[in-house]
Parts: structure tokens; C-alpha cells; sequence
């Protein structure tokens, strides 16, 4: 149910993003007679059986897969340990490269695939792990059993790990007002456009595009900020690529709060959301 | 001490002498299991500016000297021979290595005497006599750290091990000793605790985040729940959580709550 919100608060399209959709739309035969444009973000949300071809595209004549689809938008899989393990493990170049190049005989296709990836998973097979109100039932071989379907690989790239906790009978309810998501996209709009006028020169348009080389130079760490994100590498044994992602997820939040600076806090909240990482796959 | 060297020529910074020190000893054909043990004591202790003794040997000594420096800790390495004559001969340029980085070199012979095979047992005695403690990483039976390792309880040094696989030839030592009441560590701060050595990053941020790290206790506690506890927004609470964590003062558990370590 989250998940499925999260278009909502995503920058609006370009026309050039609209048009790339719709041409991917166009190709795959999805495209509905009443709607020649595209004009809202796509939100895939493939089941659990999906196989790997499908997911990324193929065919004698290679069509688009899901990943494709989710360009510019956002790819849900839900229950992500159900999934087939080869399934998912065909993505982990997808989503370095933003482009999938699926080769058969008769041809050989390269389609765009710059998606949000969102998945979601329960702690372990009977749900329950790390909850307060119910014991969990299950062994530590069976939960590390669960969570060892993903790969850390693939862990390694997602950006942003929260353990939600269940919501409450009494909060489903809710008396105090949330911030609403045309607040929120108001403020993903302004870092958005922050972020359009900083690359400017560079040629891309969001932080999750900058190269090694970029991030050193638009993501300036002061001393203190250098001194925490060195000892967290040290600790937590990251990989070379969580350092650019977090430095990444940190420049973002930074926008987020318009502030030009990178600041220790914003470090600091960027490694917090590798939590999953440390957690169950570090032990 | 008996059998007291008659005299000792130094290279180096002599003043690491006298001060607190931990030798790190063990078997010149390592294994991979010693050589990251060796370098993760060396460089924890090293950076507690405690110097770390050794023999200068291939194997764990040689771990041990470069791992200290590493963290700009300093080193004192005791030779069997003549500083003219180092052996094994590729570590000349570790022996100029540690001079450069502030440590010292150590030995009894005068500069000329060749490194002769006898003298290397005795130059151990000199490790252990000038360190407060022995770390015995991978010993085989009978070998040469187990003779420093002898010293060591001769001159009422402590010797600290740790735990090696039954089955591997270089872990008979260690484990010899621990069966007969050396004391087993598993990590530095076994070491560091032993001689009531703190850690002062450790002191630092316990005492920046105070607020909130008293609010932690044994039963788990969500980043929810401390900022309404502590009155302070989520960011400053998860920069706290972040810092305490890393110092290893507080524990992220199942459910995304915190609980304090002991």
C-alpha cells in the first residue's frame, strides 16, 4: 500500500521523459487508444512467478520487459524473497547501467530502463521477527535461511533499508495529520529542480546519475563528515560502491532540506538507511 | 631480568623504550587466519599509541610491525643480529620503514655480527622483557614465539592468545598456552581492558550524546520513540544513534530498535 504511493510524490515528467515512455509503451503494444501520451510516472508491479526473460525483456524479436516499462517510474516487487533467485539476479546490471541490451539470434536490442527499484519483505517466513508484540516462531537457521534469497549483491545497490513496524489498530484511525503527498512533492519538486540547475554543465539531471568523478566534485564532505563516513566504512565493512551510493543518498537528502552543504547529519541519516546491510547480512 | 643483555644498541627513537608496550609474536609461515588476527591486534592496539614489539621475522612479526604503522602507531623491533646484517634480507626495507615512522630497532649484538642462527632464540627474551604483555597469534610446537612466550612468564609478563583450529600445526601453541591458564582473547579491547587502556573516541562520543545514550537501555527502543523521549527531532536523533553505533556502544537490532551494549 505504501509502495504503491510512491508515484505520487515523484517530480513530475518532462515532455522528453513522457515521449521516451510512451515510444517504450508504444513498442511493447501496451499503449491504450485513449491515452496516446503518457503523462504520469509507470508503476510495475510484476508477480512473484515472473520469469527472468520476462522481467528484462525478450522474445525471438526482443520486446521490453517490466524493467523497461518502470522506466522513468517505479518497479514494486513485492515479497521479495518469493521471487526466484536467478529472477532477480538478472537486474543487478539493469540497475547499474540504466540500460539492458538483450541479444538473440536474429538481433540484438539495448532498451532504457532508468527505474526506481521498491521492494518489500517480511523479516522472516512467519513474519513476525523483530516485532513487539508477537513472539517469532522461527529458528535463526530459517531466518537467515530467508533473508540469505538476497543476494547482498543486490542488497548492496538498494539505496534506502527501513524496517517499518506493523501499524497499529488505533493509529489505522489516525488523529494527528500527516504531511500529505502534494506537500511532499512540492519539496521532491524543489530539490528536483536544485539538482537540474546544479548539473547543469554536466549533462545529467539527478543526483543518481553522477559518476565517481562528479560525486567528487559536487559532493564535498566537511572534516567532521569525513571523519564519521571513515569510520562507518571501517565498522560496517562497506563496498566501494555503498560509499558513492551513500554519498549519493546524502547529497539528496541535502537538497531535500535545500541545504548547499553537506552536513553530518545528512551522512549520518544516509548510513542509518543501510540498516539491513549491517544487520542481518554483516553478522 | 636474568641473563640481562650486557648492552643494547638502539636505531631509532629510543624513548619508545620506556614506554607501554605489546609484543606481537608468532610463526613465520602464517596462515590466512593469522595474518588477519595478527593485523587487526596490531592495529587496534597501535592505535591506542601503544608500541608494538616484535622480532622483525617474516610471517606475524612482519604483519604485526607493518600493521602498527599503519595506524601512524610506532614499533620496536629486536634483532638477532647486527643492525649490518638484517635478516631475512628482504626486510631491510621494512627495518627502514619503521625507523622512518618514529619506531626503533633493537639489538644486542653489535652492528657487525652477522645474524647467526643461535642468537634468535635468546634475542626473545629482549621481546618479551620490554613489552607488559605477549600476544601469541600462531605458534607451531616448540617454536620460536613459544620460547618468547616462556620468557614472558619467567618475567611475570602476561601472555594472551588467541583461539586456533586443533587440526592446524600452527595453532598447537596458542592453544597449549590457553589450556594452561594464558589468557584467551578474542578481540583488542581484551587486551586494551586488561590494562584498563580506554579508548578515547569511545569516551568522547558516549559523552556527546549523552541525552540520548542514557535513554537507551537493555529493552529495545525505536529512533521514534528517543525523539519524543528526548524532545528532539528524528535527524538528531539518528546522527546520535548513528555515532553511538559505530563506537559500538549501542546495538541495532531486529524491529529497527537500539539497545545498549554492556
Amino acid at each position: 500500500m505504501l509502495a504503491r504511493r510512491i508515484p505520487s510524490i515523484l517530480p513530475d515528467l518532462s515532455f522528453e521523459e513522457a515521449l521516451e515512455i510512451t515510444k517504450i509503451h508504444s513498442i511493447s503494444g501496451t499503449l491504450k487508444p485513449d491515452t496516446p501520451i503518457i503523462t504520469t510516472r509507470p508503476f510495475r508491479s510484476p508477480h512473484h512467478t515472473i520469469s527472468a526473460t520476462s522481467l528484462v525483456g525478450g522474445g525471438i524479436i526482443p520486446k521490453p520487459g517490466e524493467i523497461s516499462l518502470a522506466h522513468y517510474g517505479v518497479l514494486f516487487l513485492d515479497e521479495l524473497p518469493e521471487f526466484n533467485q536467478h529472477t532477480l539476479e538478472v537486474l543487478r546490471g539493469p540497475l547499474e547501467d540504466k540500460s539492458v541490451t538483450i541479444s538473440r539470434l536474429n538481433s540484438s536490442l539495448t532498451y532504457p530502463c532508468d527505474f526506481m527499484f521498491v521492494a518489500s519483505m517480511n523479516p522472516c517466513p512467519c513474519g513476525y521477527y523483530g516485532s513487539s508484540d508477537k513472539e517469532c516462531t522461527c529458528t535463526p537457521q530459517a531466518i537467515s535461511k530467508y533473508m540469505g534469497k538476497i543476494s547482498g549483491p543486490l542488497l548492496d545497490r538498494i539505496d534506502i533499508q527501513i524496517e517499518v513496524s506493523q501499524v497499529k489498530y488505533e493509529k489505522l484511525g489516525n488523529e494527528e495529520l500527516p504531511e500529505t503527498s502534494s506537500q511532499i512533492k512540492e519539496r521532491v519538486n524543489r530539490a528536483k529542480q536544485i539538482q537540474i540547475e546544479r548539473y547543469k554543465k554536466e549533462n545529467i539531471y539527478a543526483n543518481s546519475s553522477l559518476t565517481p568523478k562528479l560525486i567528487s566534485k559536487y559532493c564535498k564532505l566537511e572534516e567532521d563528515s569525513k571523519a564519521l563516513l571513515e569510520k562507518a566504512f571501517n565498522k560496517l565493512g562497506l563496498s566501494a560502491r555503498a560509499y558513492g551510493r551513500i554519498l549519493k543518498v546524502a547529497r539528496t537528502i541535502a537538497d531535500l532540506e535545500g541545504s548547499e552543504q553537506i552536513k553530518k547529519v545528512h551522512i549520518a541519516e544516509a548510513i542509518q538507511y543501510r540498516s539491513l546491510d549491517k544487520k542481518y547480512w554483516k553478522n | 631480568m636474568q641473563d640481562a643483555p650486557k648492552q643494547l644498541y638502539v636505531e631509532g627513537n629510543c624513548d619508545l623504550l620506556l614506554q607501554d608496550s605489546i609484543a606481537i609474536v608468532g610463526t613465520r609461515n602464517l596462515t590466512d587466519y593469522g595474518k588477519r588476527y595478527a593485523s587487526i591486534f596490531a592495529k587496534r592496539i597501535a592505535k591506542e599509541g601503544i608500541t608494538i614489539v616484535s622480532g622483525m621475522a617474516v610471517g606475524i612479526d612482519t604483519v604485526a610491525h607493518i600493521y602498527s604503522m599503519k595506524e601512524k602507531g610506532r614499533t620496536i623491533a629486536v634483532l638477532g643480529g647486527g643492525f649490518n646484517n638484517i635478516f631475512p634480507k628482504e626486510n631491510i626495507y621494512l627495518y627502514k620503514q619503521i625507523i622512518e615512522n618514529g619506531g626503533c630497532i633493537v639489538s644486542e649484538y653489535s652492528p657487525d655480527t652477522p645474524a647467526y642462527k643461535q642468537n634468535f632464540p635468546k634475542r626473545n627474551r629482549i621481546i618479551s622483557g620490554l613489552a607488559m604483555g605477549v600476544l601469541l597469534v600462531e605458534a607451531r610446537y616448540r617454536s620460536g614465539s613459544t620460547i618468547t612466550a616462556r620468557y614472558a612468564i619467567k618475567q611475570g609478563r602476561q601472555v594472551f592468545c588467541i583461539p586456533n583450529k586443533l587440526d592446524e600445526p600452527t595453532g598447537y601453541s596458542g592453544n597449549y598456552f590457553i589450556k594452561n591458564g594464558a589468557n584467551l582473547v578474542t578481540c583488542p579491547k581484551d587486551i586494551l581492558d586488561f590494562y584498563n587502556i580506554c579508548d578515547d573516541d569511545f569516551i568522547k562520543t558516549a559523552k556527546e550524546y549523552e541525552e540520548i545514550y542514557e535513554l537507551i537501555g537493555m529493552l529495545p527502543i525505536s529512533a521514534d520513540e528517543l525523539s519524543k523521549l528526548a524532545h528532539k527531532p528524528l535527524a538528531e536523533i539518528e546522527e546520535a544513534l548513528c555515532m553511538l553505533e559505530l563506537e559500538g556502544l549501542i546495538k541495532h537490532v531486529a524491529g529497527n530498535k537500539f539497545v545498549k551494549i554492556m
